[in-house]
């Protein structure tokens, strides 16, 4: 016969199916945080050193460096959708806070010049308010601290030419993608090991 | 006492794949294996009976040319464990 599954039995066998199924973030997240960080550096150094050293008038062509960063992306998150085995909701809200990027990022690129002295400024907040709202989903400090460096990067770049937001851009982008992106991986690179 | 149990959720391994899905938006056959450590055909059985019973949404579909089953927890099946978990509580109380 078999053995009674008593109450205190269940509560455990909850109490361990939940921290199983918890959210744990992918080696691939960090590597998408990483690729993003290192291209939008290349293309605010590279914008800067053509208009400010080589004074060519299609300095903005250097951004033209993100489409390997877009297909890097689509191909990253196809390749996950196809092995993913699960879905949480924190892959949902995460997905939905980068939707909401783009989209006022769109808007802003539309409707205000990319050369206006603000447009920058504007972006480096909103990139603020997106690691920010990643780190807390995922409970990822460093992404934390990236968002406070992306917003002080933002309020600095308020006072700067358009030209010098270009390097605080970079500056911003190094602490609050870059480094983060590789405490991520290293973290989820320890944990698969 | 554990009559008061909803005994659709009441065995260890319902219970596991309900408290697995209660956090999740969906997973795969293999993951709640993986999770649970049963075997296949016990794993299908179960699934089966909570599918029937209204607890959770199963999609059959196709990765790869290889079978996809996705499990996902419905609106009465998330009713229906948070009024287990109650009675529990209630039982250990």
């Amino acid at each position: 016969m078999k053995p009674e599954f008593n109450a205190q039995e269940s509560l455990k066998v909850i109490d361990r199916m939940i921290a199983e199924a918890r959210y744990r973030p992918s080696r691939a997240e960090g590597t998408i945080t990483m690729l993003w960080g290192y291209l939008i550096m290349l293309g605010a150094l590279g914008h800067w050193a053509l208009d400010v050293l080589a004074r060519w008038e299609y300095a903005p062509l250097a951004w033209l460096i993100l489409i390997p960063g877009i297909i890097g992306t689509i191909a990253t998150r196809m390749k996950f959708r196809t092995e993913k085995r699960v879905r949480t909701y924190v892959h949902d809200l995460t997905a939905q806070v980068w939707l909401a990027f783009s989209v006022s990022f769109v808007i802003l690129y539309l409707f205000m010049q990319p050369t206006a002295i603000h447009f920058l400024p504007v972006v480096l907040l909103l990139y603020g308010i997106c690691m920010w709202l990643q780190g807390a989903l995922i409970r990822f400090k460093p992404y934390k601290y990236g968002a406070i460096c992306c917003w002080a990067g933002g309020a600095v770049a308020f006072l700067l030419t358009v030209q010098d937001q270009l390097l605080v851009l970079a500056l911003s982008v190094i602490l609050g993608y870059i480094l983060p992106g590789h405490v991520l991986a290293a973290q989820t690179r320890t944990e698969n090991d | 006492m554990t009559e008061d149990l909803d005994p659709l959720i009441h065995s260890p391994l319902r219970l596991s794949i309900m408290s697995i899905l209660i956090g999740l938006r969906e997973a795969d056959f293999k993951y709640l294996q993986e999770k649970t450590g049963a075997t296949s055909g016990n794993l299908s059985v179960q699934i089966h009976k909570l599918g029937d019973a209204g607890y959770l949404q199963v999609e059959k579909s196709f990765r790869n040319n290889f079978p996809l089953t996705t499990c996902s927890i419905t609106e009465k099946g998330i009713n229906a464990f948070e009024n287990y978990v109650k009675a529990i509580r209630r039982f250990i109380e």
